[in-house]
């Protein structure tokens, strides 16, 4: 697997240049992947983005700590962030100046990576003169492809043709073409000319993989993850479709109201709500109408819905809703963990977690089966950022193998004139009970339902998604991590290395957690003496969630010690780093029963320590924050 | 009513005059070397963010008003977002920021607060954005309004969600482009017949002080904040501001962007109290809506590929409606007197809310 990084600030197109080189692989028949670093920061910023590219599906979501190759697009930043960080003595390193690399004054930065591997590129000045405008993109996708051999010329070019139809595009293939020969001969720098593209790069790929090329396969695109569970929705033929804008949700919600609006998506009203509780009980009432009703949230807006959504379930309304899995504040934070969904488990709602985009296409597909069989409403929760706004290969259904798959909705109950119904009265003492436990049949009722649906679809699509759990190499693991959503694929990274070395190791994915599947979880981890369970969420008081159920799940059966990790809040990337070291603790015996991941107890203590030497010690988490010295929205680090 | 006087200044032909032409007791708030700079430099909004501009005159205003003495809390939006990215905070005040519905209310309780403990100096300021005002927090807010809560709450409106990618809200305009009203099927851009004007919903609940401004007379908006701060009870002031980033127009151009929205009667601005609309700022020159709509990129689609007259023909019918609704025009010998005219100095142009409300839908 190839690992590149990208350097640039707000507004100069680093996100889009990582997007377009992933489709460049792509469109070679390639697996690719490109993501953002997120922050709250405007224009100007610095920032960072990554893709990664590889001849084998790409499991991994973290973000890139040990970059193979960095393109700098801003060279103001490089005596400014910790550019080179990660970076190994094999690594390229391309840089957008005019000046040499002696005029950069890399000083020891440079040394660190071999001579011929680190390059200049007018790439601005070149796209001035190729596109009339200064965005470096195109050129230095081109200087790339010349400098590693990873993508071809011709591909990168193609990519921005596609992207930018008209005279912006082929301005932008003309500055990548332009800036392919300059790297090659070495005109950037005024290095001697390099004849050819450098081999070490490819290497990295898993030569020999099949590469399956895109134009085989109809359906199979290159999309961003928010893109793709639109098209995912709109296959679906929702009905009523009300929603609000939150971080990082919006690119779902944009899309769809794009295609109503384009007309697109027929018969389907789209409502701008006035906030998350409107966009629930719009829902509520569309779906007690008769008609498929869809929304999405995250975090704050999943909590603004709260009471809707006991409601909902209540009244048993089968509405299916993404959540763009977000922390909760305060303090405010945008990034990805569990905290929002974790904190509606008890709503009623059928929880779906999802591991990659592929899977969030397929699952949002099932889950509105599911929701419509059982009268039910289910949540697709899909990690924020992670995967909402990675830019991957997903296969989309086409529409009639939708159609054939999910019929059209068929209510068992709806407010119709011809056929008059009361739905919410008051229960009190004399039922309640019977109500409450009705709502508890029905969704364990889900533990049949949920892989039935799933073999369903796997015997129509071709390809194995949702379910209640995912066993990766369990059945002989002494060891095995229990986790929920996208750090899954990354867990299986690190469990085959491990494999390779001889451990017993395996990773359980929760696909289902509500409905609990507590017989399954338990034959799961019935070989396993020592089950980790990786938390994205915090039960304050307790520790962790996930684990309470597990617990609930092996109770009796001896012999095996239950650890509860925490991490990954707020959007605390999960390395493959992260995930080794986990292991080889929970291996040596070292783990304690609940632990906290990467945590700087140090910071901690500090906070105690004002908080017993002053009455008003202020705000902790402003206070703490300030003690880190970083700026809260630094891009990943 | 504000002591401010709008000077003329015609050579620059845009009605604004230099501080260093008037008198030191008519300076802006922003002249004085020893003002708060309660949002000082160094956040983390866009260049010529109109926001940005409105919320540090706004505020310094009321801190001179008050001596310094007031507390703020403010709903989540860009605002919230650029000013705190703590360990720097751009705040120079006490401010806190709670969720995106509630500012109204968190604002209401740190005046209870004052209140029981016999504070009666220090004063309350609530403030947000259009949606954390006009929609997601209005119930919040008019509840504030309806109970009489020492508070004065600014809304800064960007006509859209700015802070999450530009999303239509209910101040966003008809035909403007946002992310969730695109420029796409028949009828491109945010559609006709929605949206809400808040400053004469907050009317409606007979306060004692509503009134509207812009970035483009701030010094207006000063001596509005300054007046607000003289009197007791809910307060409202709703400020047009430019968001480059969101209308799609060049940073320089923000207060160009907002002088026009008013000199085409795009955005009226008016005092109100209990009920009454009180005094407008006239149009000294009536300019067509197309000069306000040309250069901003959320509009682009009204020109290109091809023209759509209708539409701007629509667009510009609202704007007449405003200037006679407001009665927006100079009425007076041309080129003389105040731009802000009191209700019994200019009647004939003046109406009371439910006049308005009767000549038709709110805008
Ligand atoms: C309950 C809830 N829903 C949604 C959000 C996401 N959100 C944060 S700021 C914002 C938009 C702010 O818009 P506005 O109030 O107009 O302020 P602006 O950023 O435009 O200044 C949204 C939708 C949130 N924080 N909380
Ligand atoms: S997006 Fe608009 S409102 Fe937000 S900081 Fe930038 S200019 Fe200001
Ligand atoms: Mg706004």
């Amino acid at each position: 697997m190839l690992e590149i990084r990208l350097h640039g600030r707000g507004g100069q197109g680093a996100v889009t240049a990582a997007e377009l080189l992933a489709l460049a692989a792509f469109s070679e028949g390639r697996h690719s992947q490109a993501f953002p670093s997120f922050g709250s920061e405007r224009m100007g910023a610095p920032v960072v983005s990554f893709c990664r590219i590889d001849d084998r599906a790409i499991r991994a979501h973290d973000p890139i700590t040990h970059p193979d190759a960095l393109i700098v697009i801003d060279p103001s930043l490089v005596h400014q962030v910790d550019l080179f960080s990660g970076l190994g003595t094999g690594g390229f390193v391309l840089i957008n100046s005019t000046r040499s690399l002696a005029e950069l004054r890399l000083g020891e930065l440079a040394e660190r990576v071999a001579p011929e591997r680190l390059r200049t590129v007018a790439a601005t000045e070149i796209a001035r003169e190729e596109l009339g405008r200064p965005l470096p993109g195109a050129a230095l996708l081109g200087g790339f492809a010349a400098l590693t051999g990873a993508v071809g010329i011709d591909a990168v070019a193609q990519a921005f043709l596609d992207r930018f139809p008209g005279a912006v595009g082929e301005g932008n293939a003309r500055a990548a073409r332009r800036a392919f020969a300059a790297v090659l001969n070495g005109s950037a720098d005024g290095a001697s000319a390099r004849p050819r593209p450098r081999p070490e790069a490819t290497a990295l790929l898993h030569a020999g993989a099949t590469k399956e090329s895109p134009a085989q396969a109809p359906g199979l695109v290159q999309l961003e993850g928010s893109q793709a569970v639109a098209e995912a929705i709109a296959r679906c033929r929702p009905e009523v479709i009300s929603a609000y804008p939150i971080t990082p949700q919006t690119h779902i919600v944009e899309g769809l109201s794009a295609m109503v609006k384009a007309g697109r998506l027929e018969h389907c009203e789209y409502v701008n709500v006035e906030s998350e509780f409107a966009a629930m009980s719009a829902a509520i009432g569309a779906s007690a109408a008769g008609a498929r009703a869809y929304t999405a949230t995250a975090s704050q807006g999943l909590l603004y819905m709260s009471e809707a959504l006991y409601n909902a379930s209540g009244l048993g309304l089968p509405i299916v809703m993404t959540v763009a899995n977000r922390a909760l504040g305060a303090p405010i934070n945008i990034w990805n963990d569990h905290s929002d969904s974790m904190s509606q488990r008890d709503s009623g709602w059928i929880q779906l977690y999802v591991e990659s985009n592929q899977e969030a296409v397929d699952v949002h597909l099932q889950a509105f089966k599911l929701a419509e069989e059982l009268s039910l409403p289910v949540m697709v929760c899909v990690d924020g950022f992670v995967l909402t706004h990675a830019f991957e290969r997903v296969e989309l259904p086409s529409q009639d193998a939708v159609d054939g798959f999910l019929p059209p909705y068929d209510p068992r109950q709806v407010l119709d004139p011809a056929e008059p119904v009361t739905m919410g009265a008051m229960v009190g003492p004399e039922a309640f009970t019977e109500v409450r436990y009705l709502a508890h049949l029905k969704q364990m009722q889900a533990l049949d339902l949920i892989p039935e649906i799933a073999a369903a679809f796997a015997q129509r699509f071709g390809r194995a998604s949702g379910g209640l759990l995912h066993r990766y190499r369990t059945s002989d693991a002494d060891t095995v991590i229990v986790a929920l959503g996208s750090v899954l694929g990354t867990i299986q990274e690190v469990v085959d290395e491990l494999r390779e070395q001889g451990q017993r190791v395996g990773c359980l994915g929760i696909k289902a957690f509500r409905p609990w599947p507590a017989e399954e979880v338990r034959a799961a981890l019935a070989p396993a003496r020592r089950v980790v369970v990786l938390e994205k969420a915090l039960s304050v008081g307790i520790g962790g969630i996930v684990s309470q159920n597990v617990h609930t799940a092996l109770e009796g059966s001896g012999g095996v010690a239950i650890h509860t990790a925490i991490a990954g809040l707020g959007g605390r990337p999960i390395t493959r780093a992260t995930v080794r070291e986990l292991v080889a603790n929970a291996r040596a015996g070292r783990l304690p029963s609940t632990s906290f991941i990467d945590l700087n107890l140090d910071l901690v203590q500090r906070e105690l320590e004002r908080e017993v030497a002053r009455r008003r010690s202020g705000p902790y988490a402003e206070n703490m924050l300030r003690d880190v010295g970083i700026v809260a929205a630094s891009p990943v680090t | 009513m504000p002591p401010y006087t709008r000077v003329p200044f015609l050579q620059t032909g845009s009605l604004v005059v230099g501080n260093r032409l008037l008198a030191p007791e008519q300076r802006t708030v922003q002249a004085d070397p020893a003002r708060a700079n309660a949002i000082t430099c160094g956040h983390r909004a866009c260049q010529g963010c109109g926001e940005a501009l409105g919320a540090r005159y706004a505020l310094d205003a009321a801190m001179r008003a008050t001596g310094g003495d007031v507390i703020a809390a403010n709903a989540t939006g860009c605002l919230e977002v650029f000013s705190t990215p703590y360990p720097e905070s751009s705040w120079q005040l006490p401010w806190v920021h709670s969720l995106f519905a509630n500012a109204p209310a968190v604002a209401t309780g740190i005046a209870a607060a004052l209140r029981a403990k016999g504070n009666d100096h220090t004063r309350v300021i609530g403030q947000g954005g259009d949606g954390g005002t006009v929609d997601i927090g209005f119930a919040c807010l008019s509840g504030m309004f309806e109970r009489g809560d020492d508070v004065l709450y600014i809304c800064y409106d960007n006509e859209a969600y700015m802070n999450t990618g530009v999303q239509r809200s209910a101040s966003t305009p008809p035909a403007a482009r946002t992310a969730t009203t695109q420029a796409v099927g028949p009828d491109p851009g945010a559609p006709f017949g929605q949206g809400k004007f808040v400053p004469l919903i907050a009317l409606a609940h007979e306060i004692p002080y509503v009134a509207t401004a812009t970035i483009a007379d701030l010094h207006d908006l000063e001596a509005k904040v300054e007046h607000a701060m003289s009197i007791r009870g809910a307060r409202y002031i709703h400020v047009y501001v430019t968001c480059p980033l969101g209308f799609g127009v060049d940073s320089g151009d923000s207060i160009r962007i907002a002088r026009l929205a008013t000199e085409t009667g795009y955005f009226p601005v008016f005092e109100g109290a209990y009920g009454d609309i009180t005094g407008v700022t006239k149009i000294r020159r009536k300019l067509p809506i197309e000069t306000y709509l040309k250069p901003q990129r959320r509009y682009a689609h009204l020109f290109r590929p091809r023209r759509r007259d209708e539409v701007i023909a629509r667009l510009q019918a609202r704007a007449d409606r405003n200037i006679a609704r407001f009665g927006l025009l100079e009425t007076g010998p041309q080129g003389n007197g105040a731009g802000v005219t009191g209700a019994d100095a200019n009647g004939d142009a003046l109406g009371r809310v439910d006049q308005l409300i009767e000549a038709g839908e709110i805008l």
